[in-house]
């Protein structure tokens, strides 16, 4: 009886010591990450200096459909009636029928505002994200459309599956109070 | 002259390169006298590339920024802003610890005091509705291995404060009553408690072998995050994609196969494949105070023995089987004494196969095929080879770059396989160890706490 | 065995698992993914047929300039701008004058005896020999100069950001300003979406100017008038592509014009009457990149077509088959 008391008093301590020694590890571990945590959120931003417009955002984002719109700097933008985003390139007539549209769902609407300019605005609930019109404003217009990740939509998964594969390296972690990076902030800041 | 002569004599560069990256294997044995050195020059030239890259990304900024006057509008027409909504709110974030901090603390009082399987399970349908459902499955603490080791591994990362709690707290409180978290608090363990059918009882040596997957999964998953590659328990949480209700077919794919599994082999993920679920037994193993089947003394009524749906709960020692089998302390020692011998074949095997690992890096990926196949380089329809391209990155400072990966690969996938021999040698040794066992008691390491042999135990307090 | 069915069931789910787990590490592989399903496709167009390409590059030179910003000729001297320099090359590429200024200059113009360069929001006058003979500067916020061309009288100087023409005397003395607005015609002015506003006068005398928001090239009368013009707008070769091209244009002896487009970047010539001729260089000769710039083009007496090509940084030299 009292052999088996010494066992198991034996044992209690080694399993004492033992979760000792774990707690101090995590411990350690809590520590070493404490030392640089950050109190913030992260959350997933597109570059649009970087972008490619290689169209995965539309493709692999886990959101269908995805969670990364065009939006449009209209502080950049030229109000013009001849919009490279808005049209295709071989689209002479200056008609808005859906033909001449570049954007494959028509989510881009055209307001007239005076002559001779138009305004260009994104409808949200049609753009899947495809870069389409980006590439079109940024190599012919004043690259005023961009692509950012609109964080109503996105889930914020813990590894976006757009960043695995972005060719551009484009889409990072940033810091949730500076979730987005908008082209031109010039005449309107924030 | 220009660009074009310069793209070609890249390629040429680049044929030069061919060795190097193909035989690292060999050249980071060479390396690794001055290895320190060498990352310290790395990390300075990284440093000089990132400033540099900084200068040159502000300017380009002011530059577009400021490009030109917008048009002047006599309409009174007044600009609008683009529209960014904001992300979910931090103080939701905290929120969410809070709950889980919570819910925690409520299955730790189901398992252990009041001792009611109904309350776990009506736990863990909260869970699977606000964690899974709400809460879109992200972030959670199996996946918060990889940001813990992300922040390690990268200067320019550090885990917030939500993610190390969602991190610890579950381990703590392992630490001290067992596996609570996987009882009442992890949505992934909750969608497949519910599904449990018709459990069968797996052979103990096919337990025992599946067991070392998660080993494996979690070695893994820490070498990809370290070297920045991937976080793949993210990106293969099978659950996720449900949880969401929207996904890739094949995530949905391998959810509902899981699923369908977990009727039959109770909760698979839990204890084939979570990496957490590591962490987690090895805390509970020594957790002070865990679920007990009986509330005071066991009457040997073996009315337990086929409750458990996870085959965690072990029965009393059969002394006389354990002398007839003859496993005794020679077994012991020779089982003990070839663990150095596992752990270098997984340190031999880990350096064996850092090159194919390495293959997961984008980086090195894209290096590699350029060298392999350099005509891929006129294929147009290849996005990320038309990318490097026109990023005017020369060939030598991609393929540089893929070699330092690669030199992370060759010390990390050894220090992964030096892990898993050792769990395998110590696996091995356990199989011959024997506690003296005189009641049915729950395997601390296993027990998910879930109490449902609780309710078998005729036994009254 | 008891629980047949259900073993084969789960080996079958175990394969399942791993071939989708195994299958989709495989699958997002560079050379595995598949090519952009929403491809900006302007391929067609980069394509000319050979029998409308009219010149051929016989040479090119390296500028020097870290940021090459603009050219004109004269004769058989060609003057170039860039940093905060002012080159002149004979069309052998030898270097004739050099001259640091503090500011970059945006624009060159050579008139008679005298050399003009903008920096932006003023003009500087330098005589051949490249001493300062005056500066006058441009009132106004957003002034923004991207071009100048005189005649014997008259030198006039595009404003890109106020959408204007300014009109001085040789001296100095700002005569008018025009927008282009021209009663009874559907033209409504100047349209500068981005900084890009060319401007030249012709062998006779004209004034011509790019109206870049809808692709036309326009002439003026001293005053302002809009006498006449013609368009050319979509992507295919004969016209001009996307928005604010031609981003520069100048004129072969005979009046023609050689323009040059940003985007689908290529150098092209038409007649006065604005009819298509032939193509100077395509844009296969060009980067592929996403802002392909218009290079900055010009003529030299022997009807050699000088193009600035500011992403690779180069003069490029093209002559007529
Ligand atoms: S994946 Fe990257 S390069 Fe492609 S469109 Fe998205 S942000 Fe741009
Ligand atoms: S073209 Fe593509 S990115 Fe642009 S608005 Fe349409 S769907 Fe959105
Ligand atoms: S984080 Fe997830 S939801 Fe958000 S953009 Fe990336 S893949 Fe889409
Ligand atoms: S084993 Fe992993 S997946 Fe299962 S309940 Fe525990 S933490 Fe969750
Ligand atoms: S509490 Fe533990 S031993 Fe009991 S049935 Fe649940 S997992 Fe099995």
């Amino acid at each position: 009886m009292e052999k088996k008391n010494k066992a198991q008093s034996r044992r209690k301590f080694i399993r004492n010591g033992a979760r000792l020694s774990l707690l101090l590890s995590l411990g350690a571990v809590s520590a070493a990450a404490l030392r640089k945590v950050t109190t913030d959120g992260y959350v997933w931003q597109i570059d649009p200096f970087k972008c490619t417009q290689c169209g995965r955002c539309a493709t692999e984002c886990v959101m269908t459909p995805s969670a990364v719109k065009c939006i449009h700097a209209f502080d950049l933008c030229g109000y013009c009636d001849l919009c490279g985003g808005y049209l295709k390139p071989d689209a002479n007539a200056r008609s808005t029928a859906a033909e001449n549209q570049l954007c494959p769902t028509a989510a881009i609407e055209r307001k007239f505002i005076e002559e001779p300019y138009f305004e260009y605005h994104i409808n949200e609930d049609l753009c899947i994200g495809c870069a389409k019109c980006v590439k079109g404003c940024t190599s012919f217009g004043n690259g005023s459309l961009h692509l950012q990740i609109m964080h109503h939509l996105c889930v914020n998964c813990n590894e976006c599956s757009i960043a695995r594969v972005c060719p551009s390296d484009a889409i990072s972690r940033v810091q949730a109070s500076e979730a987005y990076k908008v082209k031109g902030s010039w005449t309107n800041p924030t | 002259m220009n660009q074009k002569t310069n793209i070609e004599s890249s390629y040429k560069l680049q044929a030069n390169s061919h060795k190097p990256l193909v035989n690292s294997n060999l050249l980071s044995k060479m390396n690794t006298e001055n290895w320190d050195c060498k990352l310290a020059v790395m990390k300075y030239a990284k440093f000089v590339l990132f400033t540099f890259a900084f200068f040159l990304s502000t300017f380009a900024l002011s530059a577009q920024q400021q490009r030109f006057p917008k048009p002047e509008f006599d309409s009174g027409y007044t600009q609008p802003s683009p529209v960014t909504p904001e992300p979910r709110a931090l103080a939701l974030e905290y929120f969410d610890v809070l709950v889980l901090l919570l819910v925690l603390s409520a299955a730790t009082y189901l398992a252990l005091k009041s001792r009611s399987r109904q309350g776990i399970l009506w736990l863990s349908i909260f869970t699977l509705a606000y964690f899974g459902f709400y809460r879109n499955g992200c972030i959670c603490s199996i996946g918060s291995i990889q940001n813990m080791v992300l922040s390690f591994f990268d200067p320019g990362y550090s885990v917030s404060i939500t993610t190390l709690l969602f991190f610890l707290l579950p381990l703590l409180f392992a630490l001290f009553f067992g596996r609570v978290f996987c009882a009442g608090a992890c949505p992934l363990g909750a969608i497949q408690d519910l599904v449990i059918m018709k459990p069968i009882s797996l052979p103990k040596w096919l337990n025992k072998t599946l067991g070392l997957i998660p080993y494996i999964y979690l070695a893994l998953a820490v070498l990809f995050a370290a070297t920045g590659t991937d976080f793949i328990i993210c990106r293969y949480d099978p659950f996720v994609g449900i949880f969401r209700m929207d996904a890739k077919f094949h995530m949905i794919v391998l959810g509902v196969a899981f699923l369908l599994m977990g009727m039959f082999v109770a909760r698979p993920y839990c204890r084939f494949l979570c990496p957490y679920g590591v962490l987690l037994s090895w805390m509970s193993r020594f957790s002070k105070w865990h679920l007990a089947i009986t509330p005071s003394k066991c009457i040997q009524c073996k009315l337990c023995t086929t409750s458990c749906p996870f085959d965690a709960i072990d029965f009393p020692t059969n002394e006389k089987e354990v002398v007839k089998s003859g496993l005794g302390p020679k077994r012991f020692v020779t089982y003990a004494l070839i663990i150095p011998l596992w752990v270098a074949l997984g340190v031999f095997v880990g350096n064996r196969s850092h090159t194919f690992l390495s293959k997961a890096n984008p980086t090195v990926y894209l290096a590699e095929l350029m060298i392999s196949k350099p005509e891929i380089k006129d294929d147009l329809d290849n996005i990320d080879v038309q990318t490097f391209r026109a990023s005017g990155e020369s060939m030598d400072e991609l393929v540089l770059e893929a070699e330092a990966i690669r030199d992370k690969f060759y010390t990390g996938s050894m220090i992964a396989g030096g892990f898993l021999g050792l769990v395998i040698g110590m696996t091995l040794l356990n199989t011959v160890v024997f506690r003296k066992r005189q009641d049915y008691e729950p395997h601390k390491g296993n027990c998910l706490s879930c109490a449902r042999c609780v309710d078998y135990c005729p036994v009254e307090k | 065995m008891k629980n047949k069915g259900i073993v084969i069931f789960l080996i079958v789910l175990a394969v399942v698992i791993i071939a989708v787990m195994v299958g989709d590490w495989y699958s997002k592989r560079p050379d595995r993914m598949e090519a952009n399903k929403f491809e900006y496709n302007i391929e067609e167009f980069r394509k000319v047929p050979e029998e409308l390409i009219l010149f051929k590059e016989v040479k090119n030179f390296r500028v020097g300039f870290e940021n090459p910003a603009g050219i004109t000729s004269s004769g058989d001297t060609i003057y170039l701008v860039g940093d905060q320099k002012l080159k002149a090359i004979d069309i052998d590429g030898q270097l004739l004058l050099e001259i640091d200024f503090q500011d970059k200059p945006t624009t060159v113009e050579v008139e008679g005896e005298n050399i003009y360069l903008a920096f932006g929001k003023s003009v500087k006058v330098l005589n051949r020999a490249g001493e300062i003979q005056d500066e006058w500067n441009i009132e106004g916020e957003n002034t923004y100069v991207t071009a100048i061309s005189g005649k014997e009288d008259f030198v006039f100087v595009a404003d890109a950001g106020n959408r204007k023409i300014l009109r001085y005397t040789k001296n100095g003395n700002l005569l008018d300003s025009f927008e282009g607005k021209a009663d009874a015609d559907d033209l409504h002015g100047f349209i500068i979406p981005s900084p890009y506003f060319d401007i030249d006068v012709n062998e006779y005398g004209d004034l011509w100017a790019v109206n870049p928001g809808i692709h036309s090239l326009e002439q003026y009368t001293d005053n302002g008038n809009l006498r006449e013009h013609w368009q050319a707008s979509g992507a295919q070769t004969e016209n001009f592509s996307g928005c604010c091209n031609p981003a520069h244009f100048c004129f072969l002896e005979d009046g023609s014009f050689v323009t040059s487009e940003k985007g689908l970047v290529r150098i092209k010539i038409y007649k006065s009457s604005g009819e298509f001729l032939g193509v100077v260089a395509p844009p296969t000769k060009f980067d592929d990149k996403i802002e392909g710039q218009a290079p900055d083009v010009a003529v030299d007496n022997k009807g050699n077509i000088y193009a600035l090509d500011f992403d690779r940084k180069v003069l490029r030299v093209f002559e007529k088959n």
